[in-house]
């Protein structure tokens, strides 16, 4: 399978996941403003492992790229969609358009499903090996370094 | 129609012990049929396999995740607390077994680990002496390609050595786990591995991806690529993916078996395998299963080789508690494995009071899950400091251990439970015992201890008594000199049935805190042997 056809399978998924009021308000609202457009639950949680995540803003590509597959990776987010769709839309609100890499979280004023949100999002987003070998500048799972000697280096 | 296939030997199977014990029975030139009721993985199937858990960020993607049900038995289990055991996770179904996706950590027994009845008062001892089961550990670590440095100051004797060099220790290794290890007055030592320090029969050396699952280089042994390839050059030699034996068929005095009744998986159509001999090496559960499928109307009507009620008596297993460490400093990079542990435990002398149990320490971040503690720990008067997370992550490491049982666990048919072809699953039942726990105790003591001498800001608490097991089933049809002790004798020939052999970690009379690995394919070198003629005792 082609890169191209996963991206096109993967959206097809994302667009039948969509619940029918958001779709609906998505199509009617054509012509506004991008950030005025009521954004769905999957799109709440792209915006939120990207101000989680992380990457600066130069890794933006990245980021989205990440973005993308966690939410398309249903044994991460399957609990989330259940019973957090208003709060994933809420918690996402509070953070600008673009925003990444937030450096620190107020959980303490946050409404209660906020707060276990931003906090399970966070445990879960840096459990998964990809993001914590990002963030020990370890090269990808998975990629041979030819190196047998590599982890004996004191770290950078 | 019934498909009817003749051998001199009917291996029921196809994971590291049947296949190397074919590969030794089939350099004599004899029939030999392997039978096992997962399929063939190919090297694009793992290819696949690698490529899918990076795409949908699964690290725990694994081999029979595709597989159809059918050919993943499920099993029942239950503990005294009510935890529910999941054998199935951890053991794989297809040609090359669980050792597709192990460690390959290839650990030997000591030598008071066979006698700990004689010397200790629990568990059983082994018919066997180290002094007769140690060549045959050097065999196989030689046949699988160990890793290894002689640098062990609690090992039992070696009379060779490992066929490769260890791998270096890591800088986490060197520069805080071992002085760590040292102002407590323990010794950190290599651990050997099947993983290739440099080339080895046509292995490449390790090569630092961390994917060992998988393994891309192959520098891992896993059976279906060393010993399988061999088997499929000789005319001599039929594999059978995705056949499944369901019962073996005594004949009329009880003192053979005549016949392995299969079906293929996908089909669901019959197939008979007639052989001399038939060897079960189907694992710690399965193997104690099909014995007990296997009961006729005579001498076996409890199940083959049960005269004296010991078949599926003293299941044992291993715990696996960990605790998370924020060291406070980079911990540096992972070869994908562990390079250092510690079997100071397994030397202790007061095993009559406390368990013994095998330590290890590396660099968390591409093997446990840290989040949840890093999360955790960068909360503060409710503020979650996402700087604070990204910054731990590099310090994380993680202690782990391997914790012998005494071994009372029970494995029975579980008649409410019926497997794809209507059969009767496996039913664990755990017991954890007051002393089974010390070792826990014990662990979370030295953890604390080793997390001050590293300077450690963090560390969690210990994960629960029971955790981590499901590794290593062992110990249901157990090796002894009698049936009223156990099911098959010390050359793993079956009580009562001269032609039914055993070999899978089912037969230890006695785990320790070692992986059953190695010792498993020892013993399958061994019964080569015998079954060739040779004197093995």
């Amino acid at each position: 399978m082609s890169r191209h056809e996963l991206k096109r399978r993967e959206f097809l998924e994302i667009l039948m996941a969509l619940p029918l009021g958001t779709a609906i308000a998505c199509s009617s609202e054509a012509g506004r403003p991008l950030s005025d457009v009521p954004v769905s639950a999957q799109e709440a949680m792209k915006k939120l492992v990207r101000v989680l995540g992380p990457w600066s803003d130069a890794e933006a590509a990245q980021a989205e790229d990440f973005a993308h597959r966690f939410v398309a990776a249903s044994h991460v987010v399957g609990s989330y969609f259940q019973e957090s769709r208003a709060g994933l839309e809420s918690l996402a609100a509070r953070f600008p358009d673009g925003t990444m890499a937030e450096g620190e979280l107020d959980v303490g004023g946050l409404p209660a499903e906020e707060r276990e949100l931003a906090v399970q999002l966070t445990r879960d987003l840096y459990s998964l090996v990809e993001v914590r070998f990002f963030v020990s500048n370890i090269p990808p799972w998975g990629e041979c370094l030819g190196d047998r000697t590599w982890h004996t280096r004191a770290p950078a | 129609m019934n498909q009817d296939i003749r051998a001199d030997y009917c291996i029921a199977g196809a994971g590291p012990a049947g296949l190397m014990l074919a590969s030794k029975l089939a350099a004599s030139g004899k029939q030999v049929v392997i039978v096992d009721q997962g399929p063939r993985f190919t090297e694009a199937d793992r290819s696949n396999m690698l490529r899918h858990s990076t795409e949908t960020l699964n690290d725990f993607a694994d081999y029979n995740d595709s597989v159809g049900a059918a050919a993943v038995t499920p099993h029942s289990s239950a503990s005294p607390q009510g935890q529910v055991v999941d054998w199935p996770a951890q053991r794989l179904f297809g040609i090359g077994g669980t050792a597709l996706h192990f460690e390959g950590i290839m650990g030997r027994p000591r030598e008071d680990d066979l006698r700990v009845r004689s010397l200790y008062g629990y568990g059983r001892d082994w018919p066997l002496t180290y002094a007769e089961l140690e060549p045959w550990l050097l065999r196989a670590e030689q046949e699988v390609g160990t890793a290894g440095a002689d640098d062990n100051p609690y090992a039992s004797p070696r009379s060779g050595p490992f066929p490769m060099p260890a791998h270096a220790f890591s800088y986490f290794d060197r520069e805080i786990f071992a002085p760590a290890l040292e102002r407590l007055g323990i010794t950190g030592h290599s651990c050997a591995r099947a993983v290739a320090s440099q080339p080895y029969r046509g292995r490449s050396p390790c090569l630092a991806c961390r994917a060992c699952k998988f393994c891309p280089s192959g520098a891992r042994y896993s059976p279906d690529r060393v010993h399988v390839p061999m088997l499929e050059q000789r005319t001599n030699v039929t594999i059978l993916p995705n056949v499944s034996i369901r019962r073996l068929e005594t004949d009329a005095s009880g003192e053979r078996i005549v016949a392995a009744h299969a079906v293929h998986v996908e089909e669901r159509t019959p197939l008979v395998v007639r052989a001399q001999h038939f060897v079960v090496a189907l694992g710690g559960v399965e193997t104690p299963r099909l014995l007990l499928l296997s009961a006729d109307s005579g001498t076996h009507s409890e199940g083959l080789g049960n005269m004296g009620g010991q078949l599926g008596r003293r299941f044992s297993d291993h715990l696996h508690p960990w605790v998370t460490l924020d060291v406070g400093r980079p911990v540096g990079g992972r070869l994908g494995f562990e390079t250092m542990s510690t079997d100071h435990f397994r030397a202790r002398r007061d095993r009559s009071e406390r368990p013994t149990f095998w330590i290890l320490a590396s660099p968390a971040m591409d093997w446990f899950p840290v989040g949840i503690e890093a999360a955790a720990w960068s909360t503060h008067e409710g503020l979650l400091s996402m700087d604070a997370v990204r910054e731990s992550i590099p310090r994380m490491a993680t202690f782990t251990g391997m914790m012998e049982l005494s071994g009372n666990g029970v494995l029975e048919l579980d008649e409410s439970v019926l497997d794809s072809f209507g059969s009767p699953v496996a039913k664990v039942t755990m017991t954890l015992t007051d002393w089974d726990r010390r070792s826990v105790e014990d662990m979370a003591v030295l953890a604390s201890r080793a997390a001050d001498a590293m300077g450690a800001t963090n560390a969690s608490e210990i994960s629960p008594a029971d955790s981590g097991l499901g590794y290593h089933p062992s110990g249901a049809t157990a090796m002894a000199e009698t049936a009223d002790t156990g099911v098959c004798d010390p050359n793993l020939t079956v009580f009562g049935l001269d032609n039914l052999h055993l070999v899978s970690s089912s037969v230890f009379p006695h785990m320790a805190a070692n992986p059953p690995t190695l010792t498993i394919i020892a013993l399958a070198l061994r019964l080569a042997a015998h079954l060739e003629g040779s004197e093995v005792l």
